[in-house]
């Protein structure tokens, strides 16, 4: 879900955008203290609410200004890295560095049998909310909104020529992927705990799979995700748990030396 | 007072840091993201070095230098041929690959638990255990680095490597290896960064792995794009500055749990407001391109 999230922000804005792991952190932080009050439904609400809130205010206030500035990517990336720095470092001064458990999910005793596997309430519902997040974000491209998503992406200049407000686009793909990561920033918390710093490997993992799905491939990046998981999974148990990041970003390296489009990506751009 | 010697120690340790990257970011332009993976190595081989073979860590900071140096050819040799936000991605991979071993090699660097009891430097029969020497010790260390890296700059060497930086196309169009100055300037980076974490190790005399994480190599950048990209002078300053300044948080009186994270949101902005407004730096002429 989180490389979801990316790839749609990838394709619109092209750089490496930490700002995911900040609004996965944020949200997180959100459905915490809501969701005992508002319930689960409304905790994810709220969650996604202050994902689009927060990808709406920093696209305004700081990447809007970089694109006028024509900052390269790396400035923008370094800049989303600042503030993914700087919530986490907000939130830890509010919430202390302390791990919290997100309440109101009956945890890992609602878990049902399948096939002789152990599947938690809340890793189901992680499952079927993406699934159904996949779905939107797919039609949602096939629609005129996901044609003139795909212009903007392919060339802002032309896209203005042909009279779409590229900016107003890039806003509305921006506050959609953080309220998706939002809900995702949510689950994750649900599945395991909360602490300032989650968001942090979090984007790593979801930037990896973006690399290794292909950039602006949506349908890359999911598969992509989907196989990081099992690959760590997998060396986890063969090596042990301890070198699964180690694999992972060696994984990651490998791809960006030898195949930087990644596997269904199109070609890098040069400059 | 000890307080403040203790304070100008770790201005030193960063001077030396900045300065080696500077010479990587700023008169190369490459976006390394990774840089305390060198200092990390340069610390364990040092203290590993004193520790199991009582080597003098003299000549164990020439060894964790060359160390540093040598990771960073495993890692630029690859890396460089990736250009701006790919490379910077790559070499943040990589940094985390290192801590991760440090972390988890727990045969060789004791992973969480750290190494402690590393021994001091010593002159002779003189022991630099206190910090007065020790201060000494690091400032002519780190005037050194910087004495180096300023004829690096100025050199010959020095101008190609600006030349490549500034338009990579024309450099090679006058015959510049540009592939070649990339990389030695990396190695030397590199090399610097390790003699940085071999002092840092002999000084605390215990290292584990949290202090050679991503933030800590997010630190040593921010003061190299603060001071000024390209600029002997602004590394010093950047160095000083950074580190200087989360410590007058002290003397508001906050407890260290709101520091911490203090700081790292001071950085975190502090990164954000230079992109927006002066991505230069202070005393820099280059930006990222």
């Amino acid at each position: 879900m989180v490389a979801v999230g990316i790839a749609l922000l990838y394709s619109t804005t092209r750089f490496f955008n930490f700002m995911p792991g900040a609004v996965v952190t944020a949200s997180a932080y959100a459905a915490y203290l809501t969701t005992p009050i508002l319930g689960p439904v409304g905790g994810a609400v709220c969650a996604a609410a202050s994902g689009a809130v927060l990808g709406w205010a920093s696209d305004l206030a700081i990447f809007r200004k970089l694109r006028e500035r024509h900052a390269t990517p790396l400035i923008s990336m370094l800049a989303s890295f600042g503030i993914l720095v700087s919530v986490q470092g907000a939130l830890a001064i509010a919430f202390t560095n302390q791990t919290r458990v997100l309440a109101g999910f009956g945890g890992v005793s609602s878990s049902i049998n399948i096939f002789g596997a152990y599947v938690t309430m809340v890793q189901l519902t992680t499952l079927a909310s993406a699934l159904v997040l996949l779905l939107v974000v797919l039609a949602l491209l096939k629609s005129r909104w996901g044609t003139t998503i795909r212009a903007v992406s392919m060339s802002r200049v032309g896209a203005s020529v042909v009279g779409i407000d590229a900016e107003a686009v890039i806003l509305f793909a921006t506050t959609t992927s953080c309220a998706i990561v939002g809900i995702a920033g949510m689950m994750v918390a649900a599945d395991s705990s909360i602490e300032p710093s989650m968001g942090f490997t979090l984007v790593l993992k979801g930037m990896i799979a973006v690399v290794i799905g292909g950039m602006g491939s949506i349908v890359g990046a999911v598969v992509a995700g989907l196989s990081i998981g099992l690959i760590e999974n997998v060396s986890a148990w063969w090596l042990g748990s301890m070198w699964r990041d180690p694999v992972v970003f060696a994984l990651l390296l490998a791809f960006l030396l030898l195949r930087p489009q990644g596997i269904w990506g199109e070609r890098p751009r040069q400059d | 007072m000890e307080y403040l010697l203790h304070l100008l120690v770790y201005v030193g340790l960063y001077v030396i840091l900045a300065e080696s990257l500077n010479l990587v970011v700023g008169f190369a332009g490459i976006p390394a993201m990774g840089h305390a993976a060198f200092s990390c190595i340069g610390a364990y081989t040092s203290s590993l070095l004193a520790l199991h073979f009582g080597v003098s860590p003299f000549i164990g900071m020439l060894a964790g230098a060359v160390a540093g140096g040598v990771l960073g050819l495993v890692i630029a040799y690859p890396a460089l041929r990736l250009k701006g936000d790919y490379l910077a991605l790559a070499t943040f991979g990589a940094g985390i690959i290192v801590y991760n071993v440090a972390r988890n090699w727990i045969g060789l660097t004791r992973g969480p638990m750290g190494l402690p009891g590393i021994p001091p430097f010593k002159l002779g029969s003189y022991a630099i255990d206190n910090t007065w020497s020790y201060l000494l010790l690091v400032v002519v260390v780190a005037a050194l680095v910087v004495w180096a890296c300023r004829n690096i700059a100025k050199s010959t060497f020095g101008r190609n490597l600006t030349s490549v930086r500034e338009d990579e196309t024309a450099a090679i169009a006058l015959g510049k290896d540009t592939a070649r100055l990339k990389l030695i300037a990396f190695v030397a980076g590199a090399f610097f960064a390790g003699i940085a974490g071999c002092l840092y190790a002999h000084y605390i005399t215990f290292i584990d792995p949290s202090s050679f994480t991503m933030m800590e190599s997010i630190a040593i950048l921010l003061m190299v794009i603060f001071g000024g990209m390209g600029s002997i002078a602004g590394s010093v300053v950047g160095a000083v500055v950074l580190v200087v300044l989360p410590e007058l948080l002290r003397f508001v009186g906050l407890p260290s749990s709101v520091a911490a994270p203090l700081r790292q949101m001071m950085y975190g902005l502090l990164l954000v407001l230079l992109m927006l407004w002066r991505p230069q730096g202070i005393l820099g002429k280059y930006r990222f391109r």
